[in-house]
């Protein structure tokens, strides 16, 4: 999958893959929650990574979520992070 | 000051072979490791200072420490060795020595000065260390853990209480894991090297010897602080990265303690097979009643199963770390569990004096029995270790192509000869990126055996068989891993029950494939008993048999009594039950 190339939409994305793997309703999800609110704890975490980077087809640090512990926290990183490739891209070409 | 033992880095001697010259023969109770003194520590519950002291003062100590800080380790295969030789002898001895390993948290994250400080404590002062991780309330569960380590100006205060610690009393140095900010989750905590001569000794004070099942000598305890001042240049890595940096350190850990086991494991299967040699029933010697032999070649068979995938796994440091994460739980799940389960089923060739204290060899027996079964649950438990792997099956599964294996890379973790590069910590990680090349790469180690067109010490038909039964095994691993990548996200701690059977299975597919490769890359080195794979097939058997519930495999009837003509050659010539089989003391 390509990398959503907003906030708005990578939030999208980060919901909507985390509703589907916690099994939790998208409703009940809070972007400004810590993730270990999902009974996600610290291997957890590393875990999800490793989907999350599947998804998106990006290598991210094992512990991302530790640092960036809400999903609007990981978007930030997310966000900057593509951002970044996208730079590296245009420059190469 | 004596010098240090020669390394295996070099042409001479083992590191094994050197050591155990050193230490002589166990049974003669004028070694300074022998099955007496055992007796004796553990009888006495006394901690074993005169053992420890000697090992100190012959340098041993020096196999921990990096070589460009004066130390002489080389590779985990070879600190491996060290710690089995010890183990063979005396466990308590060989683990209170080995709290040593917690210096690898110092040489994979400390600073310069650290590491500087660190190396001069072990090398010239010989100081000993703990690992302060656990308390009483919370088990293995880190991130609850209530002590607390706030910042001061000078440093940190430290409050709380560590508990059980194995050498918590009887050690300077303490690893100390501690919260520093109880709203930032795993970055919550932060690791901490304490010098306890620096302490106000008002403010910390140790917890009383525990009384164990085994390593009765041991010094199992506690300590406890008290708005204890500790010092800012102690901290670890930096202020949250305890939890990580404690991770790593298990992987290391967690793949050296399967050496406890084999020297437990060779102990075991010696005394037994001793005993067996010499005890007459029904007008017979014990060893040639066909059940006591099996049972003695079957515990040999899970020896050898069990150092394929322990140096395996200690050879994948230096070639693939960043799939330790895997390694490092499959070795500690699978070989503490299997030769705990070898030795209970050696007992019934001991009869009732598998029981006794003080009869056939200083009561060894017994001793090895309950000291090798706190094993498989210190450094991570089997259920943590199994849990640690069912979360990676999704990434497993998917990372499980072939492509991605390298010859070269089997070669250096299989191929005994091979030279090993260098150990970066700073590669190691929380998650493979790379599946498993044990598992990944069985399709690779085929393909090497078929372009062969023969091997001279196997016979054709042998090698027909082992393809077969290899080509079965790579069915059985495509097949886990397509149902793996079927399954959900797994998270939290309420895993069901089959999904740990699940990992157990896993485990053995992973053994089993070690077990093929090692006989694979080293066949063509010399014309040994390992090399000529009679115990190949009655190894995949076993697996097959315990992990995959499929009976039937089989194997030329020969091959049982080479099996157990090589335990007895083992035994005769005294060599290690290992697939190195050095010679021993």
């Amino acid at each position: 999958m390509k990398t959503p190339n907003n906030s708005a939409a990578i939030q999208d994305w980060l919901m909507t893959s985390l509703s589907s793997l916690l099994s939790v309703p998208r409703e009940q999800l809070d972007p400004d929650a810590p993730f270990s609110k999902y009974a996600l704890d610290s291997l957890d975490a590393v875990t999800l990574v490793m989907e999350i980077e599947e998804e998106l087809g990006l290598e991210l640090p094992p512990t991302l979520l530790w640092d960036y512990p809400t999903v609007n926290d990981c978007v930030s990183y997310l966000l900057a992070t593509s951002q970044a490739l996208e730079t590296a891209n245009a420059d190469d070409s | 000051m004596p010098s240090p033992p020669r390394s295996s880095a070099t042409n001479g001697p083992s590191l094994t072979e050197v050591v155990e010259a050193q230490l002589g023969d166990p049974r003669n109770p004028d070694s300074v490791l022998s099955f007496a003194y055992s007796q004796q520590i553990d009888e006495s519950e006394q901690f074993p200072e005169l053992a420890v002291r000697w090992l100190y003062d012959r340098q041993l100590c020096r196999h921990f420490v990096p070589q460009e800080l004066g130390g002489a380790f080389h590779s985990f295969e070879e600190l491996a060795e060290l710690i089995r030789v010890l183990s063979r002898r005396d466990l308590t001895t060989s683990i209170a020595f080995s709290t040593l390993f917690w210096s690898f948290l110092t040489w994979m994250d400390g600073t310069e000065e650290q590491k500087k400080w660190l190396a001069d404590y072990i090398l010239r002062q010989h100081g000993a260390m703990c690992l302060a991780y656990s308390e009483k309330d919370h088990g293995a569960d880190l991130l609850a853990g209530a002590t607390i380590a706030e910042p001061t100006p000078g440093g940190f205060m430290v409050t709380g209480e560590k508990w059980p610690i194995n050498r918590a009393t009887i050690s300077g140095l303490c690893f100390l894991l501690a919260t520093t900010d109880r709203s930032a989750g795993p970055r919550g905590l932060s690791l901490f090297m304490v010098d306890k001569g620096k302490l106000d000794p008002r403010r910390y004070h140790n917890l009383p010897k525990i009384l164990t099942h085994g390593l009765r000598g041991s010094d199992v305890s506690g300590i406890a602080f008290d708005k204890c001042s500790i010092p800012a240049d102690s901290l670890l890595g930096g202020t949250g990265l305890g939890l990580e940096t404690a991770l790593k350190g298990f992987q290391v850990t967690r793949t050296l303690c399967a050496a406890f086991s084999l020297g437990a494991g060779d102990t075991a299967l010696r005394t037994t097979l001793e005993f067996a040699q010499q005890r007459t029933l029904y007008n017979e010697l014990v060893v040639e009643l066909p059940h006591a032999s099996s049972v003695l070649s079957d515990a040999f068979l899970d020896l050898l199963i069990c150092d394929c995938v322990t140096i395996s796994g200690l050879r994948a440091f230096h070639a693939v770390p960043g799939q330790i994460s895997v390694w490092s739980a499959v070795v500690k799940y699978f070989v503490p569990t299997t030769i705990e389960a070898m030795i209970q089923n050696l007992s019934v060739v001991m009869g009732a004096r598998y029981y006794m204290r003080n009869e056939h060899e200083w009561g060894t027996f017994q001793r090895v029995l309950r000291d090798a079964a706190i094993i498989s649950v210190f450094d991570g438990s089997t259920v943590v270790n199994l849990h640690a792997l069912l979360l990676q099956f999704r990434n497993l599964a998917r990372r499980s192509s072939t492509d991605s294996v390298q010859e070269a890379t089997l070669r250096q973790i299989y191929h005994l000869q091979h030279p090993l590069a260098p150990f970066k910590s700073q590669n190691l990680s929380l998650a493979s990126r790379h599946g498993n090349a044990a598992m990944n790469g069985l399709p690779l180690t085929l393909k090497y055996l078929r372009s062969l067109n023969g091997i001279d010490n196997v016979e054709q038909s042998e090698l027909d068989e082992i393809l077969a039964i290899g080509e079965r095994l790579a069915h059985e691993i495509s097949a886990f891993h397509a149902a793996l990548s079927e399954t959900k996200f797994e998270h939290g701690h309420r895993q069901s029950p089959a999904a740990f059977r699940t990992a157990r299975t896993y485990c053995g597919l992973h053994a089993a494939a070690c077990c093929l490769h090692m006989w694979a890359w080293n066949h063509a080195d010399s014309s040994n008993f390992i090399s000529g794979g009679k115990w190949l097939l009655p190894a995949l058997k076993r697996l097959f048999e315990v992990y995959l519930g499929i009976t039937d495999i089989e194997f030329p009837g020969t091959a049982t009594e080479v099996i157990a003509e090589e335990l007895r050659n083992c035994h005769n010539e005294n060599r290690m039950f290992s697939l190195r089989a050095c010679r021993l003391g």
